[in-house]
């Protein structure tokens, strides 16, 4: 509004307001309104709507069917003070983050780095290849997954014990449950992250690399001393993501099966289980709402360390 | 302001819209039965919607009977096993949506018995006049502890048998006739004494996981987790502390493959261990994950009696507009005539007792295992079950039992910490 002139020698009221009301730029703002509206208006029954929805229901004790009954903060003092398996399930849900985020962008980038090369030949085949995981049925993949890390008849194991290691219980050890999953979950992403740092990389200018050349620089040091520096916002914007989604592995776990010990039980799981096999969906709504305010302590974190790397 | 009440227009305009858009497609679902309704002056033309899930192997009856009366129409919708159960829920407390007939299995049947006031009470229908017609114990859990409000009719039942390999027991030294194995194998001490020849002898397991064994044990006794009266008597049920104890006991026999992964359809296919619990819809299982090993398998009955596993109701959501023609129809659907029918096509256990002694049940014969009278063994075991006092809860301690089995059969407790977790875990649970 503030960059319509309005003229004081224009000081006739009504006109004033005839302008105002059809002046062009008046009603192109309207129309641009009324373009992205959709989006708002989805996001506000899909997107907001539940969230406050959730928190409401997240002070009562409600199981769906029945009636609400008001709880005030009952449920958040138990998710602290009395449930194990919450914290248990928020250490497993860092636990297969971290095992499979960190190998899974290094990984990205060296991919990316081996798929910008001038000398690679059907660069569109390899590109196509090592994203077909990511639009592959997750369902799927754990399936099949699950069935190589068989502790009996499982594939991987029969191959370490070609080498004459002992096999490994895949589904009886948090050691085994936490790498199952992280390779699955790696499996499906790194050709996504790698994909995008690939568009990050076209994007850095020829001449850089070819000063480095001139200059003696290897291959080594180029990936270092360029193209790691270069690719700063978009590393920073792939560990967000992975952050985010990290947090909500809720297929791998639910398909390959959590173990005695709930030790592959992630929160986004621990949640789904106490809504829809338990009924508790006010408790599940607590859950929700931590999980919440976690992915949101995390991303600043996050956002906090990527600051001082960009400002060193 | 003017930006911000200018958007509020545009979302109200939008609200509007859409609300419309689905008065509109609720509009047409409601003409397309009422237009019918007025349509004809005979029987009143009905649809109704039935949710399944698939391979409960219905279609043929449903369509017979669309046939038979033409003017009631069958809407079937299926979705798989587990998300049908989260729909139902779903439509049912957003309180628009359900179908006029749902399949409920018995391992989520106690959660909904909770809220009768979410179903249709078949007594008001006629249902007190079929009663007799079904296994007392399957009708006890079709309906409330009282006998007063009915949920559903029972479809198949699950009485387990018990499959063993020929081969392994020859092996080993045990009896391969089927009265022999009975008789030998008549209790679960003897079963674990056999299990442990089998081992010795031939290097198989005798069965596949403990966890299995302990519900197989467990659907032994009327009182398992709760009394009649709802109470917790885990620690104080003689029943469970056997099936624990027999469990934990002969954890040298078993296999350490649940049933459900994959490892165990490559263990039964490898022959890794020679008996399988079986109420009659794993006898398919057995074929789909082990088709080499037909002609190796004969049934005896289980140690100590029979147990149910599996089965399901078919309910009325209270939601539904035509109960009296859904009853109808689902009590004309599982007559014992049609649940014959039924059975002879695809296999599943009738629930109705006066069909056990049909020759086609008593002669069913099936190569693979080595029988021509499969329905005499399974008419048999149906006879055997007990019922089972259950409470909303009982699923939910199934499943913290077998983690905690879970957890002994990998190593990471000892039974003795495993049952103290599991202990406290369930009063956790329960009391929340």
């Amino acid at each position: 509004m503030s960059n319509v002139p309005l003229s004081t020698e224009n000081s006739l009221k009504n006109r004033k307001k005839f302008r105002r009301k059809y002046s062009q730029k008046a009603s192109d703002r309207k129309s641009g309104y009324l373009f992205i509206s959709p989006f708002f208006i989805l996001f506000g029954i899909f997107g907001v709507f539940p969230l406050l929805f959730t928190a409401y229901i997240s002070f009562h004790r409600w199981n769906v069917l029945g009636t609400k009954e008001w709880v005030g903060f009952r449920n958040y003092q138990l998710l602290f003070t009395d449930d194990p398996l919450f914290w248990k399930s928020i250490g497993n849900t860092f636990s297969i983050w971290f095992l499979s985020t960190i190998p899974q962008l290094i990984a990205a980038l060296i991919i990316a780095f081996l798929l910008n090369q001038a000398f690679l030949k059907g660069k569109a085949l390899f590109r196509l290849g090592i994203f077909m995981p990511n639009v592959t049925s997750v369902v799927a993949v754990a399936i099949v997954f699950s069935a190589m890390f068989g502790t009996q008849y499982g594939l991987i194991n029969y191959v370490i014990t070609l080498f004459g290691l002992e096999p490994i219980h895949w589904r009886g050890s948090y050691f085994g449950t936490h790498v199952a999953i992280s390779v699955m979950v790696m499996w499906r992403w790194v050709g996504y992250n790698a994909i995008i740092y690939l568009a990050g990389l076209q994007s850095i200018s020829k001449d850089l690399y070819e000063a480095a050349t001139i200059d003696g620089a290897n291959k080594m040091q180029q990936l270092f001393y360029i193209t790691i520096p270069m690719l700063k916002p978009i590393i920073i914007f792939t560990v967000l993501q992975s952050t985010i989604g990290g947090m909500q592995i809720f297929a791998e776990p639910l398909l390959f099966g959590v173990g005695g010990n709930n030790q592959g039980l992630t929160v986004t799981l621990y949640l789904y289980e106490e809504a829809f096999s338990r009924f508790a969906f006010g408790y599940a709504a607590a859950i929700a709402w931590l999980l919440f305010f976690i992915i949101i302590i995390f991303s600043l974190i996050n956002v906090l360390l990527a600051r001082k790397i960009k400002s060193a | 302001m003017k930006k911000f009440l200018f958007m509020l227009g545009c979302l109200g305009l939008l609200f509007g819209l859409i609300a419309c858009s689905s008065e509109s497609s609720t509009d047409n679902g409601d003409t397309g039965g009422s237009g019918d309704d007025g349509g004809s002056g005979d029987p009143e033309e009905v649809e109704l919607t039935m949710w399944l899930w698939p391979g409960m192997g219905l279609d043929e009856k449903i369509a017979e009977y669309q046939e038979l009366n033409p003017h009631i129409k069958i809407n079937v919708q299926e979705a798989e096993y587990s998300d049908h159960h989260t729909n139902l829920l779903t439509v049912l407390g957003a309180g628009s949506g359900a179908p006029d007939i749902a399949g409920v299995e018995q391992g989520h049947l106690q959660r909904f018995k909770e809220f009768p006031e979410q179903f249709h009470n078949l007594l008001d229908f006629g249902a007190a006049d079929i009663k007799d017609d079904f296994l007392e114990w399957r009708w006890r859990e079709a309906s409330s502890p009282d006998g007063e409000f009915v949920f559903g009719v029972p479809t198949d039942v699950g009485p387990m048998a018990m499959a063993y390999r020929i081969d392994i027991f020859e092996e080993a030294g045990l009896p391969t006739d089927p009265d022999e194995v009975s008789a030998k194998l008549s209790t679960w001490e003897d079963y674990i004494a056999a299990g442990r020849q089998v081992k010795e002898r031939t290097g198989s397991n005798m069965y596949n996981f403990i966890g299995d064994m302990f519900n197989a044990t467990r659907e032994q006794g009327e009182l398992q987790y709760f009394d009649a009266e709802g109470n917790l008597i885990i620690e104080e049920s003689e029943l469970i502390r056997r099936a624990w104890d027999l469990s934990i006991e002969s954890i040298d026999i078993h296999n350490n493959t649940p049933r459900g992964e994959a490892e165990w359809g490559a263990a039964l296919a490898a022959g890794d261990f020679a008996t399988v619990f079986l109420p009659p819809w794993m006898l398919q299982n057995i074929k789909n994950n082990a088709p080499d090993t037909a002609g190796l398998w004969n049934i005896a009955l289980m140690p100590e009696g029979s147990g149910n596993w599996g089965g399901s109701l078919l309910t009325l959501p209270k939601q539904g507009e035509h109960p009296q023609e859904a009853y109808d129809f689902i009590s004309w659907l599982m007559s014992p005539e049609n649940q014959l029918d039924i059975f002879k096509t695809y296999g599943n256990f009738p629930s109705t007792p006066s069909i056990y002694d049909d020759p086609a049940v008593q002669n069913h014969a099936d190569e693979f295992f080595n029988r021509d009278d499969l329905g005499a063994i399974f008419s048999e075991a149906a006879q055997l079950v007990d019922f089972v006092y259950r409470s909303p809860d009982t699923g939910t301690i199934n499943t913290i039992m077998g983690d905690a089995l879970t957890t002994v059969a990998d190593g990471q407790a000892t039974p003795e910490e495993a049952w103290d977790n599991a202990m406290q875990e369930v009063r956790r649970q329960i009391s929340r």
